[in-house]
């Protein structure tokens, strides 16, 4: 039941469709609020597009790529399986993203002291794909929607929670990403031209 | 040359590294080195860092050097200044980290992470690691401390004109190790570069395919596992052996998938059985993504696979049963229950014991025979009896059709064979939360099978309803399902996600492999999701196919599909007359997890439609006789339906623009064309003045109204539509007058004959939108 920015995303690939629509029905997901296609300037000048940035309320923000249907993976190199098509290996572009978006977020409010008072964190959601088992996990929290419920019992809202718990975990003494943060930062978000 | 993983780097890629990248590419110094660029090590082996520390914790370029060591080298581009000992790069009035400081805390990680991935082959010997500094455009700042780890400087180097990068890099590593006080070094050899690379870059022996996972995929709510189905798993904790029965979608392929997976991963050696192949095929890839059968942990196969895969531990048994093999005079002295499969999978295990700790079988009705359960008791440590399985089966649909006792006789039979093994010893649960079809399918499946009730189901998923179209012969049957692939991918549908099943064969199903496409696609008869296996992808024009799904529409005989499922099902139903035939009906329409339609023959349609119990399911009624020549055109026309793909683009092009664009575009002839009743119902609504009029009525009523088509100028058609046009009327001709035919069939055979039966199709649908 979270709070969807826009509200419909009509013409969206399915995947991110399946994923919009998964956090926004999911009760595990209350209070959040998840915003499709943020874009940011990184410092390299390249514009990125976070496909979700997901505001978890006392705990981080998690910036996701969603990566639907199925990849073949050649010496490192990614591949969409439906047209063979060399695509970017999954994590970079929304994690650079994510640290453009970070230092913009700074920027705007420098109040935010610290090096670490921002918890965030890029996420690989795959919509059709599991990670094999045998292969060594990617280098960002992986999220497999076939294995939610089926190798864990948990909603795609539970298991992000507990990704964006764990940042914190990894924080523990950077304040929280209270309420009037997250009002702050989707304002500023909504507001802001595309970079 | 070095090898470069990945070979090309992407366009965002820093200039200085595309730099060092070019620069070891070409070395002939670097010969038989590994260079992967762009490595971060992993967190799991360097606990303490948080998320800030591992937004700098990244090696530009791993260098494995075969009999030397690994180099960590940190590529640095521009310039850089040092004021109070801080580091700053460019013109930015913000420090950075030291770069020595970056490139030896990756190191560190990164050989924690080696090490201790690695640490059970590789022992206590010291793993020879060293980074170094690139300075791509800049060289060490004077006012700087000197590095306490190896730097290089591009300028410099060319500079002094002495070495090539390679060969400087090559120094560092070599003097590095000289520098292990350790008495056992690492031997640095070529299998433990082949180790790393592989640990740290998929797909780089084989290619890594992540493949959709078919029966999860997309439609969210029917992914997850139900309440019941966490229940059967933890049964199967406490209960050694578990028999599970379950209606087809309550899951079972899922939960001896996930029951193997997790065995294997307890440590268990693991067998996970069915008997057709393409289940088999795709058990395989589910757990072992990628070879067919291996004797891992972990090995999953069909039955004739799992049989191959133990004869051939033993050489000379496996050179006997290949000639063996190649003798036998048919399939059934090879395969059949007593054939030499069976003979030689039963010698290999009595000579090899027992191989397996934990027994997962899927779809046991298929082969609750005593010659099948003697192999399984023999594979199994303790047996069938005192060993540990998880065995999933529906006994009832094999019995779909037969009265009750007989159904519990043949249920009771089939699970009698497994008493003689496991007497009194085992568990039994039952599924029955369907977690796959829409309650629509399931509604009409219930029809079909009886005994089951709706409340067993619980299902919570709604969907389209079914539907069912009647064919007489073979030609009609081509023409519905051109529709129908038609009417699919106008709805945004993919191929990927149809599958035609047929209640028998290709051959026998009425449609050809050879000679006829339906919209542009191609049947293809599929003989597994996933065969064959991978290696031979881009040999075998068969992998193509299945590379390439979305440009053709792939086929398979319903009893090769089981346990299989799709996103659409359009099933043939050619007869309904015995058992078997109910059961493969059965099974097909439990196939689908969304759409469903069904094309029966028309001997099929009472019957069919007494078991779903909803009248009128087949939208046009068909006349009781038609002489056996006549063309599809003159039944009442299963919709001159009839309105094929290619005529539709040919008459969009043909008709003049101004009409047709309009005429084309207009949602109502969309729902004309996969709707007929129900348009025409809709269209004649607002003029007609018999309200009352029940829709036969007014079907056989439509060529009299439709006579102001004549004077419609003749639409042009393309050349083979309209040879085809002509040969249809050219039957009609013949067509034996004696033969009587209904009213309707009457009308608009007449009308068909006044001209090609496609074009009055067209003015009819052009005289509607009027």
């Amino acid at each position: 039941m979270a709070t969807m920015i826009p509200a419909e995303i009509p013409g969206a690939p399915q995947a991110e469709q399946t994923v919009f629509n998964l956090l926004r029905d999911d009760p595990a997901t209350a209070d959040w609020v998840v915003m499709h296609r943020v874009k940011t300037l990184a410092a390299d000048q390249r514009e990125r597009t976070i496909d979700f940035v997901a505001m978890v309320p006392d705990s981080a923000i998690l910036c996701i790529e969603v990566r639907g249907g199925g990849f073949e993976v050649k010496s490192g190199q990614w591949y969409a399986l439906s047209t063979r098509e060399l695509v970017e290996p999954p994590g970079r572009q929304v994690e650079k993203a994510m640290y453009a978006l970070e230092d913009q977020l700074r920027l705007r409010f420098p109040d935010w002291n610290g090096d670490y008072d921002l918890r965030m964190d890029s996420v690989v959601l795959f919509t059709d794909t599991t990670w094999p088992a045998h292969l060594r996990p990617l280098d960002y929290p992986t999220v497999g929607l076939p294995d939610l419920g089926f190798k864990t019992p948990q909603t795609l809202g539970e298991r992000l929670q507990d990704i964006a718990n764990s940042v914190r975990y990894d924080l523990p003494d950077s304040p929280q990403l209270c309420s009037a943060a997250v009002q702050d930062i989707q304002a500023y978000l909504v507001a802001k031209p595309a970079a | 040359m070095a090898t470069m993983i990945p070979p090309r780097l992407s366009d965002d890629t820093p200039k200085s590294e595309l730099d060092v990248f070019e620069l070891l590419e070409r070395d002939p110094a670097a010969e038989r080195w590994t260079v992967l660029h762009s490595q971060r090590p992993s967190p799991a082996y360097s606990p303490g860092r948080g998320r800030g520390s591992r937004r700098r914790r990244e090696i530009d370029f791993l260098v494995l050097i075969p009999d030397v060591g690994i180099l960590c080298l940190e590529v640095k581009g521009g310039s850089f200044r040092v004021e109070n000992g801080e580091w700053y790069p460019g013109a930015s009035t913000t420090p950075t980290e030291p770069p020595v400081s970056q490139a030896q805390t990756a190191m560190y990680d990164m050989r924690n992470e080696l090490v201790g991935q690695f640490s059970q082959s590789w022992g206590n010997a010291e793993l020879p690691i060293e980074c170094a500094v690139i300075f791509t455009d800049a060289v060490w700042p004077s006012n700087a401390r000197a590095a306490d780890r190896p730097v290089v400087s591009l300028p410099e180097l060319h500079q002094q004109g002495s070495s090539t990068l390679a060969e400087r890099l090559l120094d560092i590593a070599r003097t590095a190790r000289g520098e292990i006080r350790n008495a056992a070094p690492l031997q640095f050899d070529t299998t433990i570069v082949q180790q790393i690379v592989e640990h740290r870059v998929p797909g780089v022996i084989l290619p890594e395919v992540f493949r959709p996972v078919p029966y999860r995929r997309a439609e969210g709510q029917l992914s997850n596992l139900t309440a019941e189905q966490h229940q059967a798993l933890e049964i199967t904790k406490s209960a050694d052996r578990c028999l599970f029965q379950g209606a087809a979608g309550t899951g079972k392929t899922m939960l001896a998938i996930e029951q193997a997976q997790r065995r294997s991963q307890a440590g268990d050696r693991v067998a996970l059985i069915c008997y057709n192949r393409i289940l088999g095929d795709w058990l395989s890839n589910e757990v072992m993504t990628g070879s067919r059968f291996r004797f891992g942990n972990l090995a999953g196969s069909f039955w004739h696979h799992f049989a191959y895969g133990i004869i051939s531990w033993d050489a000379r048994l496996n050179a006997e049963f290949s000639a063996a093999m190649d003798a036998a005079a048919n399939n059934e002295e090879r395969y059949g229950e007593n054939g030499i499969c069976q003979d030689f999978l039963r010698r290999a295990l009595q000579q090899s014991g027992p191989q397996f700790d934990y027994l997962v079988v899927d779809e046991l009705q298929d082969m609750c025979q005593d010659p099948y359960l003697d192999i399984m008791d023999l594979a199994l440590r303790g047996g069938l009896e005192n060993g540990k399985w998880a065995i999933f089966a529906d006994f009832e649909q094999q019995a779909v059709n037969q009265l009750a006792d007989d159904r519990e006789r043949n249920s009771d039979s089939d699970i009698r064979h497994l008493d003689e093994y496991a007497v009194d010893t085992y568990s039994q649960a039952t599924l029955s939360v369907n977690c796959r079809n829409t309650l629509q399918i399931i509604q009409d499946v219930v029809g079909i099978a009886g005994a089951v009730q709706l409340d067993d189901y619980q299902n919570r998923i709604a969907g389209p309803l079914p539907s069912y179209e009647a064919w007489r012969d073979e030609e009609q049957l081509r023409a519905l399902l051109e529709r129908d692939v038609a009417g699919l991918v106008r709805q945004n549908e993919q191929v990927a996600d149809i599958f035609v099943l047929g209640t028998r064969p290709l051959s026998h199903s009425g449609l050809s492999l050879f000679g006829y496409s339906y919209h542009g696609y191609n049947l293809y008869d599929c003989p597994g999701i996933y065969w064959p296996p991978r290696a031979t992808c881009d040999q075998n024009p068969c992998c193509q196919v299945r590379e390439n799904a979305n440009t053709h529409l792939k086929f398979r005989e319903v009893r090769r599909f089981k346990g299989m499922e799709s996103k659409i099902i359009i099933l043939i139903v050619d007869r309904l007359t015995l058992p078997a035939d109910w059961a493969a009906l059965y099974v097909g329409m439990t196939r689908a997890r969304i759409n469903l339609i069904v094309l029966a023959h028309e001997s099929a349609v009472d019957a069919l439609t007494a078991r779903i119990g909803r009248d009128g399911i087949f939208p046009v009624e068909l006349p009781a006789q038609r002489p056996a020549a006549n063309p599809p055109a003159t039944a009442v026309d299963r919709e001159d339906s009839v309105v094929p793909a290619p005529v539709d683009t040919a008459a969009t092009n043909a008709v003049p623009s101004g009409v047709v664009d309009e005429t084309f575009a207009s949602p109502l002839l969309d729902a004309a064309i996969a709707e007929p009743a129900a348009a025409q119902l809709e269209l004649t609504a607002p003029t007609a003045e018999t309200p009352g009029l029940s829709e036969p009525e007014i079907l056989a009523s439509e060529p009299v109204s439709l006579t102001p088509a004549v004077e419609e100028p003749p639409l042009p058609l393309p050349e083979e539509t309209a040879a085809e046009s002509d040969s249809e009327q050219l039957d009609l001709e013949q067509a034996p007058p004696e033969t009587p035919l209904p009213e309707s069939a009457r009308s608009l055979s007449d009308s068909a004959q006044a001209e090609p039966p496609r074009r009055s199709i067209l003015r009819r649908l052009l005289g509607w939108l009027r």
